[in-house]
């Protein structure tokens, strides 16, 4: 296990390195990057993004067709663009996947509490985003460009400490464990509802895709349309969360079987798992 | 036990995939389309005049801030807000350009002519990037390429018309397209190499 220290010790390091996003056209001080050659693995190519961009133009397109010829078919056609590019939209970096990944390691969830944490976290995120939109619009009637920049890093200040907070608590809770040598894997609580503060938190970021379109269905003057859009946007994002959870769970069920020397395997994952979480938590809560 | 020491190697691969990045949670929200005119006179290269056109949504954003008295486009007061307020900001990134003048690195001080349009409800910008470079019979190497390195924006080619020459009779110009692999960038799981211009210019 000492062998994997390295790594560890490794991306820790690396997590220095990691700059928060933001919008380069309104920023006044410039995010520091740098070309890296680390690591050449791609799981994403830049095609993927072109086919976001197409779908992109069919969402503004099918917007305005709809609206001018009332067609039930576009309508179906416009839903099935929108959940695919929720759904790719969230494959790209952000929009919770890691925080998913680490909850689900970090604590004995079942599935269905996994389906939960996913809703919670894809609607939370969909909800506050129409929320932001909706309130800078027609509440502050205020610019959209410096506004939205203001309030979301607010809202990830909030999300973030939250994360922190929580990713803390379930690595002492972790940590106790092995000093107390409580550990059973069949020991759940059910009354424990912390996951359920850990997905409301991951998804309080608001998304900036949702945010673009919402305002776009008010520009045309159709805004149920952008309600529309945002739901389903929202189920693309679940199915994608729903894929990284389920991944999280077989994958720690493959590792851990129920006999003593893989119970303190399983608690070590978790373990890991929860540093992970109050760690990244921490320093993109840092680089705000 | 070996079982177990690969499944954290598998972990820890993922895991280091998201922290091989510069931004975490770096992913495009704007897509623009790019037209790009290398603009010579009698010496040589004069520079490179470049056309932006946002995506529908993004020229939302914009037009909804800046188009204050809402009449479709852009006027002188409209336009001068734009560039103050959302495009000044980008000389942190060199304009979004990378230039190199026989493999040296040319850093994209400033640029002229700014202008903001609202076409068919999309906004475009446009602007000239100086840079001179004299042709002489030696043959020049001139690799130019466009790409935000924070990942916000993604900048593709128009389908036509995306990158042409303006004034360049007299010279012989051997123009390539294609993507740098040498060069790469990460965000998350996904590797983005720039699509670099080259142009290869001499007197003849």
């Amino acid at each position: 296990m000492f062998k994997n220290s390295k790594k560890v010790l490794f991306f820790v390091v690396l997590l220095i390195a990691v700059n928060a996003f933001a919008n380069p056209f309104t920023a006044k001080e410039k995010i520091e990057t740098k070309e890296n050659k680390f690591l050449s693995t791609t799981i994403f190519s830049q095609k993927f993004v072109i086919y976001q961009y197409e779908l992109n133009k069919k969402l503004s397109f099918f917007m305005r067709e709809i609206k001018a010829k009332k067609n039930s078919n576009l309508l179906i056609i416009f839903l099935g663009v929108s959940f695919l590019y929720g759904f790719l939209h969230s494959l790209m970096p952000g929009h919770g996947k890691f925080f998913t990944l680490s909850f689900m390691l970090a604590e004995k969830r079942s599935f269905k509490e996994a389906l939960i944490f996913t809703s919670i976290t894809s609607f939370t995120h969909i909800f506050f985003s129409v929320l932001i939109i909706l309130f800078l619009n027609f509440i502050l009637k205020t610019t959209i460009t410096g506004s939205f920049e203001d309030i979301s890093s607010k809202f990830k200040i909030i999300s973030y400490s939250i994360i922190t907070l929580i990713g803390l608590f379930l690595f002492l809770k972790n940590v106790l464990k092995f000093f107390k040598k409580e550990i059973n894997v069949e020991k759940v609580n059910k009354r424990d509802k912390t996951y359920l503060y850990s997905a409301f938190s991951v998804g309080l970021v608001p998304c900036t895709g949702v945010i673009l379109i919402m305002l776009f269905a008010i520009s045309i003057n159709y805004i149920k349309l952008g309600f529309l859009s945002a739901f389903f946007q929202g189920l693309g994002m679940f199915l994608s969360l729903c894929l990284v959870s389920t991944f999280a769970l077989l994958g720690k069920a493959l590792v851990v079987k129920k006999t003593k020397r893989f119970l303190y395997i399983n608690v070590l994952i978790e373990t890991v798992s929860a540093l992970l979480i109050l760690l990244v938590g921490l320093f993109l809560l840092l680089s705000l | 036990m070996k079982k177990i020491i690969q499944y954290f190697n598998v972990f820890f691969i993922l895991v280091s995939l998201f922290f091989t990045t510069r931004n975490l949670s770096a992913h495009p929200h704007m897509f623009i389309t790019k037209q790009t005119v290398f603009v010579f006179n009698e010496k040589g290269l004069e520079g490179v005049f470049v056309n932006w056109e946002f995506d529908e949504f993004s020229s939302v954003m914009i037009s909804e801030d800046f188009d204050i008295n809402k009449n479709g486009k852009f006027e002188a007061n409209e336009e001068s807000e734009i560039k103050k307020n959302y495009f000044d900001y980008l000389k942190n990134y060199n304009y979004f350009t990378d230039i190199e003048i026989d493999k040296k690195p040319f850093k994209v001080q400033y640029i002229k002519n700014f202008r903001a349009f609202l076409i068919d409800k999309k906004v475009r910008y446009s602007f000239f990037i100086p840079c001179y470079v004299a042709i002489i019979k030696t043959p020049k190497k001139f690799v130019f390429s466009q790409y935000d390195p924070t990942y916000y924006a993604v900048l593709v080619d128009a389908k036509k018309k995306g990158t042409f020459l303006k004034n360049a009779k007299g010279f012989q110009i051997k123009k390539e397209i294609k993507v740098n692999k040498k060069k790469y960038f990460k965000y998350g799981a996904m590797t983005i190499n720039p699509v670099e211009t080259t142009l290869e210019m001499k007197r003849p």
